[in-house]
């Protein structure tokens, strides 16, 4: 039998994230909203005068570490985005996509229900225990990635922050 | 009768060494017959070395003293892919190509720009022909055109995603083609000729921080439960590229670490780095104890017609010099505009006749005429050489495991370039004065004249070698960071293969257990300039060594000035991280998780007491011999020595077998 690769958008519920992601643009000074390429790339390092020269910028703490974020907004495909700084002063990138691995999906449906169904899009991988939620908002990620450890204490539970991108040989 | 079973009774009938079988199981005009049937054929030295053009054509800089994969005795058998699934996880691959579209399966396919199966790279922003060269190493299909690849009558399958619109690099998009989706998931074999090493702040080795380490760890459980293979590159940083140079000493060594991409300190994923024609080390390849195995990359072909020329002087041949030399024959996107054989090619790429479409090896007669073949170096293209071997594998016992996949190549391997570590580098970028096993003094940040051996790793020393050249360890086993365990015979490995068939208790299962990181060391304050014994581990536990782990997580400490050398219970010593690395440039001082591996204690027991070295450069370097780069790190001491406020935090496991 063929292993079973859902893909379940939550339609409904994805309208109230928009809109929590629109308040999150529009109450945060630092967060630059915008379409299209960001005016970073992924890996690149400012140096201390780049950064002093941004001003006070929105820290956002993942997985005990700290991050600026440079910039917010949509792709031209229409994900959001959320362009962030690391305590190096290097680049990297989220897609506010929460990774849960090591769990059979029947469990995380069972258990971090709640959590996920504020996802705008939810990836159940069965048949490779692997599940991929995208929110709209970093902040809707960020709550999410601890409701989702605290149902899951025993799965590896993930924000994933990109800080280079994959590159031919 | 499966196809399988057919070439089972076949080789059972043969006798063993290169002649042709008695009974072949193919039909038709190409049945158990090389590539000598394919026009271009005589360019593919890396299929069949001794009676390639190059023999009689190339300089002696640029040919002579190599190898090829021996893959021809398993296609006079018959062997040719057939039934084996390979699926190119690139750039876009032209499968309509005249020598693709009869291998192509586009259900196995997906092009993550244009949202559909059809992954040709005319479909995506950036138009690359680097996947549609990778496909025609893996499976050009035998048919009297072009040229061959090593497993001709394998099933083709591309997934565009290496691309560099950040759109696509999402997490969903990544475990898709990792066999999240069911297009991916029908594959046999994964080729990825790309990595991602990551020379601003060094990726944690952590599968919740990483998405493709889960995706890669899941791959066991696919294929039926026997695991997708996935062969990967180790990189083409030994030179330094795109920002990773190693100022005034780029080139002795290479100075980033295939490491850096986490996925490749998974051991279901087997680690590929490139070979020249000269039977050494691809003067780009990246060279690291991560390495498995060794592909066929060539050198970069910008002389002669066909890339023929060394470029050196008949007085530095004969004293030994090597240069510049063939690459990779391959498929390329159709037209002589687009891909990299053109009509006009850019000033920095090979421009060739034959890339021009100009050439005539038979005078009047076009070699490529339409500029749909090209050829490409990399461990890009060594990469897909070994997926072609694993395809030839996997084609004569399909019910090979991962680990048997990676045992048979292992056991199949040649040792090359035997005392390379000896060597002088001479080549057409690069002239050093010191052997590349010199002794390094981590004081000066210099090489000395003085060879070194891996006695030198000891507590207080100030000098110590960076390669070690290929170490015997106690298992018996030979391994070099620069070619893993060597280069495959084709022949041999599907001789394994059948064995395996034939004593099915020989196959391990896919099913391996992973032991969690145990904390080792946690240091505060930090001595650079000498080797340290960070931690001497006793483990208790008597069981055999797959790969050895460890991970790095620090604050005010320079991480681009730590090397990290690990000896075993046996007395083999393996060196994971250079004393001095491409981290220097980027002012890497605050890490988590930093991940490093190792394969030279494959084989041996684990029972015993591990020690673990940091071999510690200056972190405070000469900004004029760094041409403007970033010359200390922020969290360098003033004088260079001691750090009171560094801590260090050593993680290790050993993955047993």
């Amino acid at each position: 039998m063929f292993p079973i690769h859902s893909n379940i958008r939550a339609a409904v519920l994805s309208v109230a994230a928009l809109t929590l992601a629109a308040a999150s643009l529009a109450f945060s000074p630092q967060a630059c909203a915008q379409t299209g390429q960001s005016s970073y790339t992924v890996g690149q390092r400012l140096n201390k005068e780049q950064i002093r020269s941004l001003g006070a910028l929105q820290s956002v703490v993942i997985d005990t570490r700290s991050y600026q974020v440079l910039q917010t907004g949509t792709s031209a495909n229409g994900q959001p985005v959320t362009t962030l700084l690391n305590q190096n002063g290097v680049v990297g990138q989220t897609h506010h996509e929460l990774l849960i691995s090591s769990e059979p999906t029947a469990q995380v449906r069972r258990q971090a229900g709640a959590a996920l169904a504020t996802a705008a899009e939810v990836t159940y991988y069965d048949h490779t225990n692997i599940t991929v939620a995208r929110y709209a908002s970093l902040d809707q990620a960020i709550a999410a990635l601890a409701q989702v450890r605290a149902a899951l204490p025993e799965a590896k539970v993930g924000l994933p922050i990109t800080f280079a991108k994959p590159t031919l040989y | 009768m499966s196809w399988a079973a057919m070439a089972a009774i076949t080789l059972a009938g043969c006798n063993g060494n290169d002649d042709p079988v008695d009974k072949c199981p193919e039909t038709g005009p190409y049945a158990c017959k090389t590539g000598e049937t394919e026009p271009l054929y005589a360019f593919q030295w890396a299929l069949n070395y001794a009676e390639s053009f190059f023999q009689t054509h190339a300089d002696a800089g640029a040919y002579g003293g190599g190898m090829d994969l021996n893959v021809e005795p398993v296609h006079r058998q018959g062997i040719k892919g057939q039934g084996v699934k390979v699926l190119v996880i690139d750039s876009g691959t032209d499968l309509g190509h005249e020598d693709l579209k009869s291998n192509a399966d586009y259900t196995m396919s997906w092009n993550f720009e244009s949202g559909g199966s059809d992954p040709t790279p005319l479909l995506t922003s950036e138009r690359s022909a680097h996947g549609t060269n990778v496909a025609g190493i893996i499976g050009a299909a035998q048919n009297g055109i072009g040229v061959m690849g090593i497993a001709p009558r394998v099933t083709l399958g591309g997934a565009a995603l290496i691309l560099r619109n950040s759109e696509v690099q999402t997490i969903k998009n990544h475990v898709d083609a990792l066999g999240g989706a069911p297009w991916s998931s029908k594959a046999d074999i994964f080729n990825g000729s790309y990595g991602g090493d990551s020379p601003t702040t060094p990726a944690p080795y952590a599968a919740q921080s990483m998405p493709q380490l889960a995706a890669v760890r899941s791959l066991k459980g696919l294929r039926n439960e026997k695991g997708i293979v996935f062969v990967k590159a180790s990189g083409n940083s030994f030179d330094g590229n795109e920002g990773t140079e190693c100022g005034p000493l780029t080139g002795a060594y290479d100075c980033t670490n295939p490491a850096n991409d986490t996925s490749n300190l998974e051991p279901n994923v087997i680690v590929t780095a490139a070979l020249n024609a000269k039977g050494q080390a691809s003067s780009y390849s990246s060279a690291g104890s991560v390495v498995w195995i060794t592909g066929m990359g060539g050198e970069f072909g910008k002389l002669g017609r066909y890339g023929e020329l060394s470029g050196k002087s008949a007085e530095d041949i004969a004293a030994g010099a090597v240069g510049d030399g063939p690459t990779i024959f391959s498929t390329d996107i159709r037209s002589c505009t687009e891909g990299y054989s053109v009509t006009n090619p850019p000033p920095n790429a090979a421009r060739t006749d034959f890339i021009r479409g100009v050439s005539e090896l038979i005078p009047g007669v076009q070699d490529n005429p339409n500029c749909d073949y090209d050829y490409m170096n990399g461990t890009s293209s060594a990469t897909p050489t070994i997926s072609g071997v694993v395809a030839l594998v996997l084609s004569a016992n399909p019910d090979l495991t991962w680990r048997d996949v990676r045992d048979i190549l292992r056991l199949s391997a040649r040792n090359v370039d035997i005392g390379y570590e000896k060597r002088r580098r001479n080549d057409q970028s690069i002239h050093l004065l010191t052997p590349y096993g010199a002794r390094f003094d981590l004081t000066t940040n210099t090489f000395t004249t003085t060879p070194g051996n891996k006695g030198d790793i000891a507590p207080n020393a100030t000098q110590v070698p960076v390669e070690l050249g290929w170490e015997q360890n106690a298992a018996g086993l030979m391994y070099s960071n620069w070619y893993g365990f060597g280069v495959p015979d084709a022949a041999k490995a599907v001789a394994l293969a059948q064995l395996y068939a034939a004593e099915p208790s020989r196959s391990r299962s896919s099913a391996q257990i992973v032991p969690p990181f145990k904390t080792i060391a946690n240091l505060s304050g930090f001595d650079y300039q000498k080797v340290t014994l960070l931690s001497s581990v006793n483990n208790t536990a008597d069981t055999v060594v797959d790969e050895l782990q460890v991970r790095l997580s620090g604050s005010d400490i320079c991480l681009g000035s730590l090397g990290i050398a690990v000896q075993s219970p046996a007395g083999t010593v393996s060196i994971l991280k250079m004393p001095l690395d491409h981290y220097v440039t980027t002012n890497a001082s605050d890490f988590s998780q930093y991940g490093l591996g190792s394969y030279a204690f494959y084989g041996e027991s684990a029972k015993g007491t591990w020690n673990f070295y940091a071999l510690a450069s200056n972190p405070v370097l000469d900004p004029s011999a760094w041409n403007g780069q970033q010359a200390s790190c922020d969290a360098a001491p003033a004088d260079g020595l001691h750090a009171a406020t560094a801590a260090l935090l050593l993680e290790s496991r050993v993955i047993p077998q």
